[in-house]
This record gives C-alpha cells, structure tokens and sequence, in this order.
C-alpha cells in the first residue's frame, strides 16, 4: 500500500547507483583505517617515560633545525621524549591561548611578538639561576637579555633578534647617477634621494617608479604611542607630530612613496613590486632575506640604515624559545632550552635572515656570509639603534587605537594633531579601566 | 499524527538532542555565563557583574561635559556589520531569479548549476587575493574597465568609503549561487507541477504565477534562508575582512565577529569577548522572534 | 501554440546570454586556480599575461603529495567528513521531522532553544568545547573531530523547513491507511524531501570538508591533522608560494566539485499530487 503512495522518482536520478557509491566511499574508509592506522599518536615509548611537548610555527627551515636539536637532545637523555607541535603561523597564538587556557600547556613554546603579553601573565618559568649557571651570557647583547627579563625574572633568552632596515636596488642608483646610500645618512639625504629615484613617466600622475616604499619608522623619530611602562599614552608628543607629519609628506607633498593604504591595498606582495623595480629604496626586515634572495635574485640590491630624522633608530623584535611556568618537567625542559640559548644553534637560525644575540656569534655570520646583502655588517651596526615596541600587557589592544587614528592621517581624513587627540584619549581610557579592573 | 504515543516525539528527538545537549546547549552556555567575568585566559576567570557590559554599552563624561561612548569601537562596528547586511537581500533576490531560471528545463541547466555554485567551491585565500587585485587602483581590472566608460573609479580597499560596498560586491557576487540557490532549487521541487497547469489554464501569465505560486510555496524556504544569512550575517565578515584590508582603513571593515575575535584571542578579553557574544545573541534573537512574527505562515 | 513557441525562443535566448555573462565571470577564478597551479614557482600570478604561456608544471602537485603526510591528512578529512555529513542528515531529517510534524508540549520553546545556539559565535564557545572535550579524553582522536560538527541546529532548522511545506494531504492518506507515525516518516516524508536533504548533505560535506580552525584547534599530533590544517602548515613551509598554494587548492576543491555534481540531480521534482490522487 505504501508502494502506491509514494510519489514517482524522477528518470534522472539513480539511486541505486548513489547507494553504490556511498557503499564503495565507506568501504574505502574503512580499508584506509587498516592501511594507515588509528589517529592518535603511537602509544608513549616506556624508556622514554617523560614526555615534553614543544610548540612552534610552522617553518620548513626552522623545523628542520629544530629536530636536528630534539635529535641531540633525545640521544644524550634517553629517558626523555619531545614532540614537536608545528602550528601554521597565523593562528599561533591562537591555538597556543586555547592550549594554555585548557589545562593543557606544552613545555615549551616559541614566542615572538606576543612575549610581553604571555609574560606579564606569568606564562613562563623564571630561568634566571640557571641560565647564570649554565649559560655563558657575556657575549649577549645586554639589551637582548634586558627585553626577557619582566617584574625582576628572567624568563629565557632570545636565539634571533629581528632588524627592519632598508633595501635598495642598486641599478636604479646607477641610472640616477646617485652614490649608493652610507649607514649614516640622514633625512635630507634620503629625501634627495627619493626624490631623484621617482619617475613619473609622461607626467600623468601615476609614478611609474618609487624612491622609497614604506614608512619611515617611528623610531627614526623617537615616538611612541604608549610609555615604556605603559602606564600612560604618549600620542601627543612633538616626535610623535613629526612621524605623521613628515610620513604624510613623503607621499603626499613629495610623492616619493605611496601612500601606506596603497601600500597594505597592493593586490602584489613587496618583493614583486621590487623586482620589478617599481620601488628603488623599500622598507624590510631581516626576515624578507630569503625572499629577497630567492625571488629578487636577478636583482642587483643591498641594504642600508635608516636615515637619521630626529635621532638613530631601527624597529626590532626578537624570538625565543621560553619553558612554560606549567612544565612538569623542569630539569628537563631546561636541559632542552640550553641547547636553544647556545651559539650554534643562534648561528643556524640566523642565517636564513636574523641578528644573534651573541655578538661573536653576529660577527661569525657576518664574516661568512657569501649571499647578498654585501653589506651584512650594517646589522650588527643597528644594534646601537635597536628599537622594539614597549613590552606591555596589553599592547595588541592599546596599538590597535593608535593604529586606527593613523589610518585616519593617511587617508587625509583627520589632522595629526586631531587624530593624536582622538588616540590620546581612548589609549588613556583604556590603562585605566584595565588598572581600575586590577590587572 | 495526533495519535501518537506521548514519548514517540522524544524518540526522533533524542540522537539529535542528546548530541546537541552536551557539544552545543553547554559550550554555549558557557561561553554566556562568561560574560559576567573577566578572563584573561592565564589565571582563572574572575566574578565582576555587568562591569563588561558597563564597559561595552556605557558611556561618560569628561571634565568639560562633553559625553564619549566607553566603547566608541562597538558601536562602528554594529553599524559596519548592518551596513554589510544589506547584501542580504540583493543576494537572496538574485539566489531566487537564479534557482527559477535553472530550474527550467533548459538544455545545461545542470552545467550551470555548478558554474554558479564554483565561487563558493573556489572560496578561500587565493580567491579573495584574486579580488583584492582585481580593486587595485593603479593597475586593477575594475577600475581599468571603469576608465574606460569614462568614471574615475575610487580606491576601493583603501577608502571608508567605498571599502565596505567593496566587499558586499564580493558577497553577493560570491554567495548568490551558493546556499541561497541550493535551498532554492530544493525548495522549487516542493511546487506540486499540478498548480502551474491550473494557473495557466486560467490564464495566469509567468509574472503572474511567479508571484501567486512560488514565492507563497516558497515562503518556508525564504524564512529559513533569511533567518540563517541574519544570524550569519550577525556573525560574519572576519575572514574577509581579515584578508582584504585587516579590518582598516580605520576599523571601516571591522565587524562584530572580527572584534569578538580580537578581544578573545589579541587582546586576551575573553570575558568581554563573551559579553559582547551576549549582546549580539540578544540583538539576534531579538531580530528573528521579529521575523518569527511577521513570518507566521512561513513558520506554523 | 506557433506564437508561444517563438517567445519561448526569444526569452531563453536572453536567459542563456544573461547565464553567459555572469557565469563567466564566476568560471575564471577556477580558470586562474587551475592556471597558477601549473605555473613555475616564482611567477608573478597577478600578471595575466603570464599565465597564458599554457606551462604545465605537475611538480606542484607532486610536491604537496609527498610533503607532510598529506595523503594521512586526506584520509582523516574524508574520514571525517563522511561521518559527519551521515550523523548529521540521520540526526536532522528525524528531529525535524518532530518539530514539523509531531505535536507535543514544549516543541516551540525546545526548538528556540536549538536556533538560539546558532546566535553565539563560534570564537567564545570554542575553549569550552575544547575544555569538555578533554575531560572526555578525546582531544587528539576522531571523535573530537566528528562529534561538535555532527549536531547542528542549522541542519534540524533547515530540514522543519522543508517538510512544512510538504502538503499534508500525503500523510493524511498515509494515516487512513493505518499508517504509523514512523512509517509515514520513511515512506512519505522522506521520499518527498529528497531534494531538501540532499541540499543539506551538499552544505554540510562541503562546511566540514573545508572546515579549518577547529581542526587546527583540537589536532595536536601530527596523524590526526586534516587535509586544510596540513596544507596551511604546508603552506608556511614554503613561504607563501602561490603556485604549490593553489595546486593545494585544486586537490581540495575537486571532492565538493564531485559532490556538487551529484547531489544536484536531486534537485528534480519530487511531489506529484496525482500521485496522491491516482
């Protein structure tokens, strides 16, 4: 009877042999579960009854080192296991947050820009003792160790410093007929510069070649939108009106740069726009290298200091491997952040693009390096002007106001002294609603 | 139907239910019951009342008088996050001309069908790269072609403008052969054929019986694509946003999602991530027990 | 009639074109994809021009075959995916077969209760799921992968839909026939929802197919990674290198591609009132 009500099925569709399929697809699933295994890991090695669980981002160069270490670490302490947790790079903090918040931290974790933020939480063990025992420090950048040490600890040692410098191509100088540009020069000299190194073909407005594509930093200026306790904003400062100021002229009055919304709008990534020589000078970081090697390679370029403005200054950042303060296995893991801390592995991690924080180690590098740039030197020259960001708790948070004023000063929709006004006062707001709140 | 046993309808609940009950009904709660913390995911959450949504919905006064909202941010990005809404519309209209020309027996309808479905298959990074070139202002496609009637196109991405219509072009673009045409295209198989050959012995022309057959049958089908692209909308926009033009120029693009997002994750706000969750859950649950009224034959 | 014909004619000519130009224009980021994955590494993809040199360069795709275990991570998706889509249409098509048709008391509250969860953002309800999964044990297995996806209000919502606008008179010849509630369910909503549920089973291969962040989130060893986590890790190993990027993509997209293809031909009228009738 049911037979009679069910509603034709149409000639176009065939269920039997959907069934088929849908048979096969499982049957498939279940013969690969035989051929590649149950998911999880294999079951822990009874010699190796302590497990340390290390995170980092995923980097094909960088793991390769990594494991290399694990390796000799693994070989000398046979009763230890480390497992490497490789998570994609932007959602690192992310994944590591959901593992720290969920009971369930690794031992040890890579950090970079985060650090301040991870630290002034009480994420890491205090290493201090041991690092003054085990460790020979005093070839390390005192400046390098100062950026780890928060509230008295010391929470580890970076193995890479970061450095923002300027790249040039070299030919481009040479049609302009302009010396190439010395590690100290100064503000007039660039402008000239970049100047001379804009072409305008056909005078139509659109430049068909940049001087300069970037910013100049704001540490050429000395600004900075929060003081370096962060218990106050510091938008209103004059240095701070000279960034914005002498910034929105490169592209606005002088038109030797784009503007920086044309520059984060670009559908091509930087090193296209540098091959393919729309920009002479542009704005990089020790960590565009391999790129610039590998993809500009048929690009005759060097690098070079920022300009002095109102003092010396380059933008830097670190990296590091840190012991959680959650580590059940202290002894352990510090046995494994010492190989971290040492000159080898500094020297390895830093060739693919990185300052070491141990200054022998810095000249080493240099002294073997046989890749461009030629003039490497320039980096351990920076470390007199290195210039991170203020290490605060809260810095994504408070910089994303100051960055949204900015915005507003490039698009030419607010005065910097209007924009600075509005920053000023959100910034303030916000210290102390997170003081009021205890944190 | 009316003589089914009293428990029959808890048996075809429970799979769904008892599933639901612990993977979705608790987390969700949880995430609630959140809101009146402060939780900076290190140390454990702490007790402070409606300190969040003072700090969210409140405002205050300087020495001056002059009032500033606590959070000037939230309320750009409601109104960012309506703004993008409506697209909603325009692109359940197109979903719908969509789904009724393809449902026609026209010779590679069904080749049309996935060329119309692609943008939602080819969604991802490189698709919205694709994008943010074709918007570039120098050398990009749109503009290209706009020169050449004549206008002087903006500079998409980088404008408060024109950054926010920028991305409703990609979503309509992009979704009106997506879901919409999907359920649409489902929901035309429903029309018992019979009613379009009574009508059209009586004389009804295709305006006509598009308008006095499929959009009343195909009001359940409406209801439901509306109320899902409003609670998605509520929440949407952070990958794009994240990808285009990283919420800027001046949190012009930043959405609702974007900014539960950071508070959670860069700003290490969980507690005021959950409020601002809460504040959302209410302004949506409000907005579809509207739709819910007016869309009573749609629902019963 | 010879009049209707010719109007017939004209009206589809303008549909094809009007199908033509947007179509087009949704055809060629699949061209492009497809393009770029066949290109040397290093060639500028944004310069149309060089992707018209016709390379065919299969080394793209070979090299993400043999990079991080993607063949594991392809299985795991599928695996996945598959369980997924089968829970959820089994679970969904019987709750809302409740909530459209059963009467009992409760059923609009309980089902407010479902849609309502579907207001919360995914980004404040993760740690608790992860939190609840860990004291299950089953961070790091299948389970944690397949169960918080295969429950959603969307596919109950979606589905009570569906079956409010089957006409009631088919079950109501079913009951004088002494049809019980269940076999009505099999033999008559079912059948007639066809479509529906195979639009339901489109949207949720193709969500959980291409699901990320959670997998990203609860994958902690390197076996249990899906198909997108390992190719995003891939990805970063490589610098972002557009063509290994969109070979990755190409592998990705031709499972939902398939599925499209075949779910779609359910897309065919499934009620006949003289069915009924005859």
């Amino acid at each position: 009877m049911a037979a009679k009500k069910q509603p034709r099925s149409s000639q176009e569709e065939d269920p039997r042999g959907l069934g088929w399929l849908l048979g096969v697809i499982i049957a498939a699933l279940i013969g690969g579960w035989f051929v590649v295994g149950p998911g999880a890991d294999p079951p822990a090695d009874p010699q190796r009854p302590i497990k340390l669980v290390m995170a980092v981002p995923a980097d094909q160069a960088d793991l390769v080192i990594y494991k290399q270490v694990i390796a000799r670490y693994e070989a000398e302490h046979p009763h230890v296991a480390v497992e490497i947790r490789a998570i994609p790079g932007n959602n690192y903090y992310q994944k590591l947050l959901v593992m720290l918040a969920s009971g369930l931290p690794p031992d040890l974790m890579w950090m970079g820009e985060g650090f301040a933020e991870f630290a002034s939480r009480g994420a890491f063990m205090d290493v201090g003792d041991r690092l003054d025992q085990d460790v020979d420090t005093s070839d390390f950048l005192p400046q390098a160790l100062q950026w780890y040490r928060i509230d008295g600890q010391q929470l580890g040692a970076p193995y890479l410093i970061d450095v923002q410098f300027i790249v040039y191509n070299k030919k481009l100088f040479d049609e302009a007929g302009l010396a190439y540009p010395r590690d100290d020069w100064d503000y007039d000299e660039f402008l000239a510069d970049a100047k001379k190194l804009t072409v305008d073909r056909g005078g139509d407005g659109r430049i068909e070649q940049y001087g300069y594509y970037g910013q100049l930093d704001m540490s050429v200026f000395g600004a900075q939108p929060i003081s370096e306790d962060g218990t106050h904003a510091t938008c209103q400062t004059p240095a701070m009106m000279d960034f914005l100021n002498t910034n929105r002229s490169l592209f606005n009055t002088f038109h030797v740069s784009p503007s920086p919304q044309q520059i984060t709008g670009s559908g091509s990534d930087v090193y296209t726009i540098f091959r393919q020589g729309k920009a002479a000078m542009m704005i990089a970081y020790t960590w565009d290298l391999p790129y610039l090697r590998e993809q500009c390679a048929d690009v005759d370029w060097d690098i070079t200091l920022n300009p002095k403005v109102n003092q010396r200054g380059q933008w830097a950042s670190s990296a590091a491997i840190l012991i959680s303060s959650k580590t059940r296995h202290p002894a352990e893991a510090w046995e494994l952040n010492k190989l971290f801390l040492g000159a080898d592995f500094q020297l390895r991690m830093c060739e693919d693009g990185g300052l070491p924080p141990n200054l022998s180690v810095a000249r080493q590098l240099v002294a073997q390096n046989r890749h461009k740039p030629a003039n490497l030197q320039a980096l351990i020259v920076a470390r007199e002007f290195l210039y991170p960001k203020p290490r605060i708790a809260n810095s994504a948070e408070l910089y994303s106001q100051f960055y949204n004023a900015c915005d507003t000063v490039w698009m030419g929709t607010a005065t910097p002294a209007g924009a600075m006004d509005r920053a000023q006062r959100q910034i303030t707001w916000l210290i102390n609603r997170h003081q009021e709140r205890g944190e | 139907m009316r003589h089914h046993h009293r428990l029959t309808p808890l048996l075809y609940l429970l799979p769904n239910l008892t599933g639901f009950a612990i993977f979705v009904l608790i987390p969700v709660a949880a995430a609630l019951v959140l809101s009146f913390f402060r939780w900076d995911l290190f140390h454990p959450p702490k007790f402070v009342g409606l300190d969040n949504f003072i700090d969210l919905l409140g405002w205050r006064r300087d020495a001056e008088g002059v009032i500033h909202l606590n959070d000037a941010g939230f309320w750009k990005y409601l109104y960012n996050t309506l703004y993008l809404m409506l697209a909603i519309p325009i692109t359940m209209f197109c979903s719908l001309v969509l789904a009724v020309l393809l449902n026609q027996k026209l010779p590679g309808r069904m080749f049309f069908r996935s060329v119309f479905f692609l943008p939602n298959i080819c969604a991802g990074v490189g698709l919205l790269l694709l994008w943010k070139f074709l918007y570039n202002n120098d050398f990009g496609l749109i503009n290209h072609m706009l020169a050449w009637v004549g206008i002087t196109g903006p500079d998409w991405l980088n404008s408060y403008n024109w950054s926010k219509p920028a991305l409703m072009i990609i979503m309509i673009w992009g979704s009106m052969g997506g879901t919409g045409m999907i359920l649409y295209l489902a929901g035309l198989q429903g029309i018992p054929p019979e009613l379009y050959e009574a009508a059209e012995i009586d004389g009804a022309n295709v305006l006509h019986r598009f308008r006095h057959i499929t959009i009343p049958m195909l009001a359940p089908t409406t209801f439901f694509i509306f109320i899902t692209a409003v609670i998605g909308g509520f929440q949407g926009g952070f990958d794009m946003a994240y990808i285009l033009t990283k919420g800027g120029p001046d949190g012009a693009t930043t959405t609702l999602s974007y900014y539960i997002y950071n508070h959670a994750f860069e700003y290490f706000n969980m507690g005021y991530a959950a409020a601002l969750s809460l504040v959302l859950f209410a302004l949506v649950l409000f907005v579809t027990m509207l739709s819910w009224r007016f869309g009573r034959g749609a629902t019963e | 009639m010879p009049m209707e014909q010719k109007q017939s004619v004209a009206t589809r000519t303008s549909i094809y074109l009007a199908l033509i130009i947007v179509g087009a224009s949704m055809v060629f980021p699949l061209v492009w994809m497809l393009s770029t994955s066949f290109q040397k590494p290093g060639t500028d993809v944004m310069d149309l021009r060089s992707l018209l040199h016709g390379a065919l360069e299969w080394r793209n795709y070979q090299r993400i075959w043999s990079g991080t275990n993607f063949a594991r991570a392809v299985y795991n998706s599928a695996l996945v995916t598959v369980c997924v889509t089968i829970a959820q249409l089994f679970t969904s098509t019987l709750a809302a077969y409740a909530f459209a048709r059963l009467q009992f008391r409760g059923r609009n509250a309980i089902f407010m209760g479902y849609l309502s969860t579907m207001m919360v953002p995914d980004v404040v309800t993760m740690i608790p799921v992860f939190i609840l999964l860990r004291t299950m044990g089953w961070i790091d297995t299948y389970w944690a992968l397949i169960l918080p996806a295969a429950f959603s209000a969307y596919g109950t919502f979606m589905l009570r839909q569906f079956f409010l606008s089957i006409p009631r008179e088919l079950e109501e010849a079913a009951v004088i026939d002494g049809c019980t509630s269940w076999g009505i369910y099999l033999n008559v909503v079912l059948p007639l929802a066809k479509p529906a549920i195979a639009a339901l089973g489109i949207l949720t291969f193709m969500s959980s197919w291409r699901s990320f962040m959670w997998p990203l989130i609860v994958c902690q060893s390197q076996n249990m990674v899906t198909a997108p986590v390992a190719l995003s890790q891939f990805q970063e190993l490589h610098g972002v290198q557009w063509t290994l990027l969109m070979a990755g993509s190409v592998i990705m997209l031709i499972p939902m591609l398939a599925v499209f293809v075949i779910g779609q031909r359910f897309f065919i009228s499934g009620i006949q009132l003289g069915a009924v009738k005859g």
